[in-house]
């Protein structure tokens, strides 16, 4: 069983993805915190990462840099959901090293066949 | 007439006419000059012939006195008197009377001389027989000589008088035409400068008070005019750019807005559709409630979609500008558009020069605005079942006009300066964000160019014109 992590600020969001977890039983570890979540990455090692890019005090590309600069972490899969979509994102989300990318609002079907991607 | 013209004009003709004033002067002076010399040589002749008249009447009278007395002193002083006569004679230029007078005179001294050396009582018969007659004949002549040398020099002093006087006359009225020409030059001058200047001034103060709507009227034929032209030019500029301003700064603040409320709007959206089709997928298809949860997913898409078309507006989107095509990205616009335009039974028809030099624009951004303003030609030629699409390119003064004409339902007269305000849209609902020519707006604007909508009204058509600079 894969450690999936969702670290989202936005309750709608992240109950969203609760709630498409569980019909489709997924499970996954819920932050709505970054710095929360960052401690616990150190401590558990996820095998995936789904988080949203515009956070308080530290943001998603900030995590992403973090992960990819630890060589235990660094081969975690990341997936961002953004709200903010534009090329200039993409050509910066690819250049972080970041997986996979969906922008606000998404598609249940498409963000679970991007979930399920990353599952197998 | 122009004003340089004009300056010089007169200029021209005040110079002439000092220079004939003066021409005039000097040669009457130079007139007056020469009879006043004449005058004075007349009036040294006339002097001599006075004292040869003097001493000529000495010597008849010490001729008497040595016949009457026979004193010898009287020849003597005849002899002095000879010798004041020849001295005199010297002084005088040749004439006729001067030879007449010596050819007598001569003779009368050799008849003189003849007699004084002749007895004494020969003397008297001598005198009175040869002598007397001739010293008459010569003292008349002289008299006459006097007489005529006077006359000429009164009419010369009368000669004199008369040039003097017309001198001044004439003097006096070209110095009068002088002024008057130059008074009447000064003034056709200076209402050709200070009437328009006014203007000028008039118009300057009140635009720059602010009221850029104030035009400058001036006759438009000289180098007021054109200034005034110039400068209504800069006004209208000046106008236009404060339009622009005020568009781009609304634009500007409206785009931060849109930014902001796209995202926030993002996140519970993602929530509202997220959740519809999540609960769409878990019920029944024959559940009632399937209906509705169905009516809100595509509530939820469309609000997507405006968020997306918000947020596109609002973003500094990559710009590159390169050497660009136009034609090339007509073509590929075209291409995009076709089934659809096929399939609405619309005609392209494209009007484009041979030699067309090359844009230097962010081609992508200008694809989109194109795409735009055909997707709406089409949108608005669908009713008619039929449509025309005419797109012309032109260039002039460095600037390249893309015109998109189309044969559709038009825009009403009072839409056609909003159809670029943000959310302006009369498609159906759900159809158009009313974004579309907002986005276009700004990128011609960034691209420092114009985008123009014009239309005759409802059913007439509509035309849409960029203009780039090359």
């Amino acid at each position: 069983m894969k450690r999936i992590f969702i670290i989202e600020d936005d309750p709608d969001v992240s109950l969203l993805i609760k709630d498409v977890f569980e019909a489709n039983a997924v499970e996954a570890v819920f932050f709505s915190s970054s710095p929360l979540a960052l401690k616990e990455i150190k401590k558990q090692r996820p095998d995936i990462i789904i988080m949203d890019l515009m956070m308080p005090n530290i943001s998603g590309f900030e995590v992403c840099q973090y992960i990819r600069a630890d060589l235990k972490l660094k081969d975690i899969l990341i997936m961002v959901i953004t709200g903010y979509d534009s090329p200039k994102m993409r050509k910066d989300i690819f250049s972080y090293g970041i997986d996979d990318y969906l922008p606000k609002p998404f598609d249940v079907k498409v963000f679970m066949e991007k979930v399920n991607r990353f599952l197998k | 007439m122009s004003i340089k013209t004009r300056l010089f004009t007169a200029f021209g003709v005040l110079v002439v006419l000092v220079l004939s004033i003066s021409l005039i002067f000097v040669s009457y002076t130079y007139q007056a000059r020469m009879l006043l010399d004449k005058s004075l040589l007349l009036s040294e002749t006339l002097t001599s012939w006075r004292e040869i008249s003097l001493s000529y009447e000495r010597q008849t009278r010490n001729v008497s006195y040595f016949i009457i007395l026979n004193d010898s002193t009287e020849k003597d002083k005849f002899d002095e008197q000879y010798d004041s006569i020849q001295a005199k004679l010297k002084k005088i230029d040749n004439s006729k009377e001067k030879e007449k007078f010596l050819l007598f005179y001569i003779k009368y001294i050799d008849m003189c001389k003849t007699m004084f050396s002749s007895s004494r009582e020969r003397r008297f018969n001598y005198y009175e027989e040869n002598i007397m007659p001739l010293e008459k004949q010569v003292l008349k002549d002289v008299t006459k000589t006097i007489d005529d040398y006077y006359a000429l020099l009164n009419s010369y002093e009368a000669t004199v008088k008369n040039v003097s006087r017309r001198n001044a006359i004439i003097s006096i009225s070209f110095g009068l035409i002088a002024v008057l020409v130059g008074i009447v030059l000064g003034i056709i001058t200076f209402t050709a400068i200070w009437v328009p200047l006014t203007a000028l001034i008039k118009g300057t103060q009140v635009i720059g008070e602010g009221n850029l709507d104030y035009r400058i009227t001036v006759n438009p034929n000289n180098e007021m005019g054109k200034l005034a032209l110039s400068f209504n030019k800069m006004v209208d500029n000046l106008r236009k750019l404060q339009l622009q301003v005020v568009q781009m700064d609304r634009m500007s603040s409206i785009g931060q807005l849109a930014g902001g409320v796209a995202h926030e709007i993002n996140n519970p959206l993602t929530g509202v559709l997220g959740q519809a089709q999540l609960l769409l997928e878990k019920l029944p298809k024959d559940d009632p409630s399937a209906l509705h949860l169905q009516r809100i997913e595509q509530a939820a898409q469309r609000c997507r979609k405006i968020v997306r078309a918000l947020l596109d507006f609002a973003r500094e989107k990559n710009y590159i500008y390169q050497p660009t095509n136009i034609e090339t990205l007509i073509n590929e616009t075209l291409n995009f558009c076709e089934t659809e335009m096929r399939s609405s039974n619309i005609e392209v028809s494209k009007i484009i020069p041979m030699k067309l030099p090359p844009v230097k624009v962010s081609s992508s951004h200008i694809q989109q605005v194109f795409l735009n303003i055909v997707n709406n030609s089409i949108h608005a030629m669908i009713p008619n079942g039929w449509g025309k699409l005419t797109i012309e390119v032109k260039t002039n003064n460095n600037m390249v006009d893309i015109s998109f004409k189309d044969t559709g339902i038009g825009i009403k007269k009072d839409n056609v300066g909003h159809v670029f305000d943000p959310f302006f849209t009369t498609k159906d609902i759900g159809k158009g964000t009313g974004l579309g020519l907002t986005v276009s707006y700004g990128i011609i604007q960034k691209h420092n160019g114009e985008v123009i909508a014009k239309s005759e009204g409802e059913g007439k058509g509509a035309e849409f014109i960029i203009r780039l600079p090359i």
